[in-house]
């Protein structure tokens, strides 16, 4: 068991321009996948707990990579696994000793919480004893794009040569947000101090940007509808997926035109839906990865983005501006233009802000204030010339953060199944999020050259 | 409308006093000659700690906006639908509304504002709130 965990460095991170290529390209590969079953909120057994799911998502990385547990050496993963403001401890059932029947089940750590409400290395290890050669572990604040780039980072520097990357994500009963934890309350300390009163919701930030981008380029929000649309589409052709496993509903324009606002000009289905899943990659050296079952996936590069908000929240301008570096930052270090893109699966947790992602990139060749009419007269789909989102990202499958990180990895390796890109040939591809704003994004390719 | 009331920390306590006392206050960098907020321990550009506060006008103008209709705040589950505006002030100093007197979805984006004091219910902290000049 590696001695106290450390959070990654801030020199794991590629976050401004002129870099140059990393020195990692085309030396880390992606080569095994594992997702555990989801489900939209946990019915309190042990053996479907977040932990149990993360625990399982691990077993089938390795076995889908072809790789013993005792060939891994390292261990990325988020410790947070829920962005809701669920308190703690949450409203168990009544007559039910959850936290008891969750530590005769699993090797419990000191902290309660760990495999139900949160996630510790320690709590992993001691519950995959396999893992006996794990001598590396690093955390990777939030989600799996921090854990991809980090883990991408380690395996360049050497610090592990087979390395498992985590995230786990619970959901309970009631609502994410509403009238939970601190917004129950009628007072509020700390950063929420600054926002909370005025009854903010996740998607505030996104929906005020969005607004200021209707407002400044003449457009409409029911623009965005196509993007929805095919995400969902996508999304039903990932089985790995919460919808296409548990509500395998198609959103019509209808739908999208006539969904209910969260907080106008971003309604329901502009904001992706919290469940309960697990999801692990394995990364490996090119040399080990000769040894391995599926074939690799090399990261070209990663990128990340940690600009300050110029106060409370980001503008337009500043997003914008944030996009189009890290567009600049994805391509610089790998050795890459715009043109070289076979597909991109940015993050679209509030579908809004994907077109920031996009016009940053420069994807199709858009420039700032296309993206809504780009949605509306272009094919977008996965048979078209300009794929995006073919993961179909949160929209299409729930809330993980990494099914834009499966799919790059399977459309490379030929095997999205379903959902492969059928007018182009996926070489390169990005993912990563969130935002613009704080992003960690990856750059994966067919080939190391 | 109520809102939750913001807890003062020793860090913020000077902005909170100062709504109390009627005054719009925020940080300023002399070395950077750049205000800041929320307040932050040291100056994000040059990092200097003497941080001042300064007294900002009150006016500013309506940057953007969004209608909540699925508010997480217990406190305002009655008043939806309702406005949260960004009001941009000097040198960019972003802070949010909810407009009183403007009704919900009818936001005059780039309208002038200017700043007045709201008590909250909960410790009688008052928060900045801002109105439409006509």
């Amino acid at each position: 068991m590696p001695t106290k965990v450390q959070a990654a460095p801030p020199e794991f991170y590629r976050d401004r321009e002129g870099l140059g290529i990393w020195p990692g390209r085309g030396n880390v590969v992606a080569v095994g996948i594992g997702v555990s079953p989801s489900a939209r909120r946990w019915d309190w057994n042990p053996e479907t707990s977040m932990g149990a799911m993360s625990l399982m998502a691990l077993k089938r990385a390795m076995d889908d990579a072809g790789v013993k547990p005792e060939e891994v050496d390292g261990l990325v993963m988020a410790q947070e696994t829920t962005t809701g403001f669920f308190p703690w401890p949450p409203a168990f059932p009544p007559g039910r000793d959850i936290i008891g029947e969750m530590s005769r089940r699993f090797k419990p750590t000191d902290d309660a919480k760990d495999g139900i409400a949160q996630l510790s290395a320690e709590w992993i290890l001691q519950n995959m004893p396999e893992l006996k050669n794990v001598k590396f572990t690093i955390y990777a604040p939030t989600c799996m794009a921090n854990c991809v780039v980090v883990a991408a980072e380690s395996v360049a520097r050497g610090l592990t040569h087979t390395c498992l990357v985590l995230k786990g994500w619970h959901n309970f009963e009631g609502r994410y947000y509403v009238g939970q934890g601190v917004a129950a309350q009628d007072r509020v300390s700390g950063r929420q101090k600054w926002t909370l009163p005025w009854g903010t919701v996740a998607v505030y930030q996104t929906a005020m940007q969005f607004q200021r981008y209707l407002d400044k380029y003449h457009k409409t929000h029911d623009m965005n509808a196509n993007f929805v649309i095919n995400s969902r589409k996508n999304g039903l052709l990932m089985p790995e997926g919460y919808f296409a496993q548990h509500r395998p509903e198609l959103i019509t324009r209808e739908d999208y035109l006539h969904a209910r606002w969260i907080a106008k000009p971003a309604n329901l289905f502009d904001n992706d839906m919290p469940i309960c899943v697990g999801g692990a990659f394995l990364f490996t050296t090119k040399e080990r990865a000769r040894n391995m079952k599926q074939k690799p996936v090399y990261i070209l590069n990663h990128a990340s983005d940690r600009t300050p908000a110029r106060s409370f929240m980001y503008s337009l301008e500043e997003v914008e501006s944030i996009a189009a570096s890290n567009g600049r930052k994805m391509y610089e270090g790998a050795g890459i233009t715009a043109r070289d893109l076979s597909f991109e699966n940015l993050y679209d947790g509030f579908s809004e802000f994907h077109l920031f992602h996009l016009e940053g990139l420069g994807w199709a060749g858009i420039k700032r204030g296309e993206g809504l009419d780009f949605y509306e007269s272009e094919d977008i789909s996965i048979n078209g010339p300009h794929p995006v989102s073919p993961s179909g990202g949160n929209i299409g499958s729930g809330r993980s953060r990494f099914w834009n990180h499966i799919d790059c990895i399977q459309q490379i390796q030929g095997r999205a199944g379903k959902r492969a890109l059928t007018r182009v040939k996926p070489e390169v591809a990005v993912a990563g999020g969130y935002f613009p704003y704080g992003g960690n994004f990856t750059v994966y390719g067919v080939s190391a050259d | 409308m109520p809102k939750q009331s913001p807890i003062p920390e020793p860090l913020d306590k000077p902005f909170y006093d100062a709504c109390n006392q009627g005054k719009l206050v925020v940080q300023y960098c002399k070395t950077c000659d750049r205000l800041q907020f929320p307040p932050e321990p040291k100056c994000p550009m040059c990092g200097a700690e003497n941080l001042e506060w300064k007294q900002l006008s009150g006016h500013g103008h309506i940057y953007s906006y969004a209608v909540m209709h699925d508010t997480p705040v217990s406190l305002l589950f009655k008043e939806q639908p309702f406005n949260i505006a960004i009001i941009e002030m000097e040198q960019g100093i972003k802070m949010l509304s909810h407009l009183p007197g403007t009704p919900a979805d009818k936001v005059p984006v780039g309208a002038e504002v200017q700043v007045f004091f709201e008590t909250t219910p909960g410790t009688g902290q008052k928060v900045p709130e801002w109105r439409v000049v006509k």
